[in-house]
C-alpha cells in the first residue's frame, strides 16, 4: 500500500514538474506542449485475484504533428522570400520614385525641350546656360539612379553574407542537437525539448535556403541545400561561405558580387543551386530585377551620350567650333551610366554648344533641332525598340508592377503563416488556463495520494496499537 | 479547435497591425493629396501619368515656341508695313514726277533728296533686329544683311521652330527674297549688277530689286531723266505686289501657329484632367476612409482589452 501511494505519488510530483516546464515555456518559440504518459503498474495476482501496484510513468511526450511541421518549414520559407523581395524591390522602387520630385523622366523630358527652346533661339546665351544646366542634373540624375542601384545591390551582399554565417550557426547547432539526441535517445528514451528545438533550428534554416531533410534510424537528421550539397550529416557539417570576384584595378574592374560557396575541400559554387528561400530571393532581386533596371539605365546613357554626340560632332557652336562632343565618350555599354558626363569644352563654355550645321549661322539650328528630335525617334536603344522615354516609363511601369507584386506576395505568405501557426498553436501550442486546471488537478491527485499513504500508516499503527 | 494565449494575442497582433497599415496608407494619400505615391501604388497609372507629364511638359516649350515665333512672324509683318509705306510713298513721288511737262530738274533734284531718305529708311527697315537678331539675315542673325549699296550678307537660311510634335515652322522671311525680289538668288553681295549696267541704263531694272529701284530712281531724279523715271513705275508696282504676298504669306503662318496653339491648348487641359483623375486622391473618400478605419482599431482596440484579460488564474483565489 505505501508503494502504490509513492508511485501516485511520484507520477503527481512529475506531472506537476510537467505543467510547469509547460506553463514556464509558454513564450517559447517552438515549443510543443508535453505531458506525462502513465500506465497503471502491472497487478499482483494472488490467486484469483489481480490486486494493482500503482502507477508507472512510460514517458514524456509532446503533442505535435509532423506534417503540420512540414508545411509551417515550406511557408516560412516561402515567407522569407517574399519579405527579401518586397523589401529590396521597394528600396528599388523608391529610387525611381518620379511622382513628387524630378527623376531622370522629367528631366530628360527637360533635357530635350531646353534644346527646343535653344533650336527657337540658337544665339540666346541664357537658354544655352540652361541646356547646360538641364544636361547636368539629367547626367547626375542618371549616375546617382546608377549609384543607388549599385548600393542596393551592396546592401543586398552584405545581407548575403550575413545569412551565411547564420545558416552555418544552424548547421552547427542542428549537428549538435543531433549528437544530443542520439544519446538522449539512447536505450528508448525521450528527448522533446531537443526535438523541438531541433525543428526551431530546421525551420529557421529553411527560411533562408531550400532544404531537405532526411532521417535515419537513430533520429539524427541530415540536410541538403540545394538538392545536392550536404551541409549536415549526422554529426558533420560543410560550411558555406561567400566569396566574390577581387577587383581588377587596372582593367577598372569593380569588386564583383556576393556568390555563396561550399567550404569544402573541392570548392562548389552553389548560388544558381539554391531554389528557394531569402538567399534565392535575394540573389534573384540582384541579377534578375536589379540588373535589368541596370542595363536600362545603361541603355538610356548609352543612346544619350552616342546619338547625341554624332549629331553634335557634325555642327558648330556660335563660335564655329566643330567636331566636339557633347556627352564625354563611354568605354563601354555596361559602365555607360556610370560615366555619363558633359564633355569637358561644353563644361566650360556654352558657347561650345553646337546648333548649326554651317559655320557663320548663329540663326541656324538644324542641329539643336536634330537633337531635340531624338526624344519621338525609336531604334536609338540596344535593348529596345522604343523611344528613350517610353522605355523609361515602361521600366518603372514594370518595377511598380514587380514591388506590388511582391507586396501582395508577401501579405498572402504571411496570412498562410498565420494560420499555420495558429494551427501548430492550437495543437501544440500551451494554454495557461489549461495548464492551471491541471495544475489544481495534480495537486489534488498530489494530496490525495498523501491521504493513501496517511491512510496506510493509521492503518498499520492500529494494526500496532492492537498488539500493545 | 484549442486557443491558446499565444495565438489570441497574436490575432489581437495582427488585426491591429492591419488596420494601422491600412490607415497609415490613407493617412499617405491624405497627407500628400495623392493617390499615386509610388509606382507600386498603381503601376499601369504611373506609367500614364509618366506619359501625360511628359506630353504637359512638352506642350508647355511648344506654347513657348509658338509664342516665339508669333512674336517674330508679327514683327516682321510689322516691318513689312513699314517698307510698303516707303514703297508707297516712292510710287506717289514717282507719279508724281513721271510727267515731263509739269516738273522741272529744280523740283525733281528735290524729291531725289526725299528718295535718298527714304532708301535710308529702307536700309534701316532691311536691316531690323528683334533683340539681338537680325530679321532678314537668315542662319547669319548676327550680320548686318544689308549694305548701303543693297548687297545681301546673309543667307537662304530657314529658321524653323517646333511648335508641335513635328510641326515646324518659319518664323523668318527671306531677305533677299523680300528686298532683292524673286531674282536676288543668284545676286549675292559680289555678283551685284551696279548700277552702270546696260539694261538699267535703257530703263530696265531688276524685278524685285527695292534697293535697285530705288537707286535708279534717285540717280533718274538727278539727271532729269524722264524715260528712266517712268520706267521705274512699274516696277515699283511689281514690288509692292511681291510685299503684299510676303504679308499674307505671314498671316498664314500666323494662323497655322494660332490653330496649333489652340489645339495644343485643348489637349493640355484635357492631360491635366486625365493626370488629376489618375493621381489626385479623392478627398471625400479619403477622409471618410480614415475615418472608417479608425472605427474598426478602436473597436478591435476595445475586443483585445477584452480578449487578453480573462484568465482562470483571476478565479482560482
Amino acid at each position: 500500500m505505501f508503494d502504490i501511494g509513492n508511485s501516485g505519488l511520484q507520477a503527481a510530483k512529475h506531472a506537476i514538474s510537467t505543467t510547469g516546464h509547460n506553463i514556464a515555456n509558454v513564450n517559447t518559440k517552438g515549443y510543443s506542449r508535453q505531458s506525462i504518459d502513465q500506465a497503471s503498474a502491472p497487478p499482483v495476482s494472488t490467486g484469483k485475484r489481480a490486486i494493482g501496484t500503482g502507477v508507472r510513468i512510460e514517458g514524456v511526450s509532446r503533442t505535435n504533428d509532423e506534417y503540420l511541421q512540414r508545411r509551417i518549414e515550406k511557408e516560412q520559407k516561402n515567407f522569407g522570400s517574399a519579405e527579401e523581395r518586397h523589401t529590396y524591390l521597394g528600396q528599388t522602387e523608391q529610387i525611381f520614385n518620379e511622382s513628387n520630385s524630378d527623376g531622370i523622366n522629367r528631366l530628360a523630358t527637360q533635357f530635350f525641350n531646353e534644346f527646343r527652346k535653344l533650336s527657337a533661339e540658337p544665339e540666346n546665351k541664357a537658354i544655352r546656360a540652361a541646356v547646360r544646366e538641364a544636361s547636368k542634373r539629367l547626367v547626375g540624375d542618371i549616375r546617382r539612379v546608377n549609384g543607388e542601384l549599385n548600393e542596393v545591390q551592396n546592401n543586398i551582399d552584405f545581407r548575403l553574407e550575413g545569412y551565411v554565417t547564420e545558416i552555418n550557426g544552424l548547421a552547427k547547432e542542428i549537428q549538435n542537437l543531433n549528437t544530443l539526441i542520439d544519446k538522449a535517445t539512447l536505450g528508448g528514451g525521450s528527448a522533446p525539448d531537443l526535438l523541438d528545438k531541433r525543428e526551431e533550428a530546421l525551420t529557421r534554416l529553411g527560411e533562408m535556403v531550400d532544404i531537405s531533410v532526411a532521417k535515419n534510424e537513430t533520429n539524427q537528421v541530415t540536410i541538403t541545400v540545394g538538392g545536392r550539397m550536404a551541409i549536415v550529416t549526422g554529426n558533420s557539417v560543410t560550411e558555406l561561405e561567400v566569396r566574390r570576384d577581387p577587383a581588377d584595378l587596372k582593367n577598372g574592374k569593380r569588386e564583383g558580387l556576393v556568390a555563396v560557396w561550399t567550404n569544402d575541400a573541392i570548392p562548389i559554387n552553389v548560388t544558381k543551386h539554391i531554389k528557394g528561400g531569402r538567399v534565392q530571393a535575394l540573389v534573384e532581386v540582384r541579377d534578375v530585377d536589379i540588373k535589368r533596371a541596370k542595363d536600362q539605365i545603361n541603355d538610356v546613357a548609352y543612346a544619350l551620350t552616342n546619338h547625341v554626340n554624332t549629331i553634335h560632332r557634325n555642327g558648330f557652336g556660335i563660335n564655329n567650333q566643330t567636331g566636339l562632343n557633347f556627352f564625354k565618350p563611354v568605354s563601354d555599354f555596361d559602365s555607360a551610366a556610370e560615366q555619363i558626363k558633359l564633355a569637358d569644352e561644353i563644361e566650360t563654355d556654352i558657347m561650345n554648344i553646337a546648333t548649326a550645321k554651317a559655320p557663320d549661322s548663329p540663326g541656324d539650328s538644324r542641329v539643336a533641332i536634330g537633337i531635340s528630335q531624338l526624344s519621338t525617334q525609336t531604334g536609338l536603344l540596344e535593348k529596345s525598340d522604343r523611344t528613350i522615354g517610353d522605355m523609361y516609363s515602361q521600366m518603372i511601369g514594370e518595377l511598380g508592377t514587380k514591388a506590388a507584386a511582391a507586396e501582395r506576395g508577401l501579405i498572402f505568405q504571411k496570412d498562410i503563416l498565420t494560420q499555420l501557426d495558429n494551427f501548430r498553436e492550437s495543437i501544440s501550442g500551451v494554454n495557461l488556463d489549461e495548464e492551471t486546471s491541471n495544475l489544481v488537478r495534480f495537486q489534488h491527485a498530489y494530496s490525495a495520494n498523501a491521504n493513501v499513504l496517511r491512510v496506510a500508516d493509521e492503518v498499520l499503527d492500529s494494526v500496532f496499537q492492537a498488539f500493545r | 479547435m484549442r486557443v491558446t494565449e499565444n495565438s489570441i494575442q497574436k490575432t489581437v497582433q495582427d488585426s491591429l497591425q492591419n488596420s494601422r497599415q491600412r490607415m497609415d496608407k490613407i493617412q499617405r494619400q491624405n497627407s500628400t493629396l495623392k493617390r499615386v505615391n509610388k509606382p507600386s501604388d498603381d503601376a499601369i497609372g504611373t506609367l500614364k501619368l509618366l506619359k501625360l507629364r511628359d506630353e504637359i511638359m512638352n506642350n508647355e516649350q511648344y506654347a513657348k515656341n509658338a509664342d516665339l515665333a508669333r512674336n517674330f512672324l508679327n514683327y516682321t509683318d510689322a516691318t513689312l508695313v513699314e517698307a510698303v509705306n516707303v514703297v508707297n510713298r516712292a510710287k506717289e513721288l514717282t507719279v508724281q514726277m513721271a510727267s515731263s511737262a509739269a516738273q522741272g530738274p529744280d523740283s525733281r533734284a528735290m524729291v531725289a533728296e526725299e528718295i535718298g531718305s527714304l532708301q535710308k529708311r529702307l536700309l534701316a527697315i532691311s536691316n531690323k533686329r528683334l533683340g539681338e537678331r537680325y530679321l532678314f539675315a537668315g542662319y547669319k542673325t548676327s550680320t548686318q544683311p544689308f549694305d548701303p549699296a543693297g548687297r545681301f550678307y546673309g543667307d537662304q537660311g530657314k529658321m524653323l521652330v517646333e511648335v508641335d510634335k513635328d510641326v515646324f515652322v518659319q518664323m523668318n522671311m527671306n531677305g533677299s527674297e523680300v528686298f532683292s525680289g524673286a531674282g536676288a538668288k543668284a545676286r549675292q553681295a559680289g555678283e551685284f549688277a551696279s548700277t552702270g549696267d546696260a539694261a538699267v541704263e535703257q530703263g530696265f531694272v531688276a524685278d524685285g530689286d527695292m534697293f535697285q529701284v530705288l537707286d535708279v530712281l534717285h540717280s533718274a531724279l538727278k539727271t532729269n531723266n524722264v524715260r528712266q523715271i517712268q520706267g521705274v513705275l512699274e516696277p515699283l508696282d511689281d514690288i509692292r505686289e511681291h510685299l503684299i504676298s510676303a504679308r499674307a504669306e505671314i498671316s498664314s503662318r500666323v494662323a497655322g501657329v494660332d490653330a496649333t496653339v489652340k489645339a495644343n491648348a485643348t489637349r493640355a487641359v484635357y492631360d491635366s484632367e486625365l493626370m488629376s483623375k489618375i493621381e489626385d486622391a479623392d478627398l471625400i473618400e479619403t477622409v471618410s476612409g480614415l475615418a472608417r478605419e479608425e472605427t474598426a482599431l478602436k473597436a478591435s482596440l476595445a475586443a483585445s482589452q477584452k480578449l487578453i484579460q480573462p484568465s482562470l488564474l483571476d478565479f482560482l483565489r
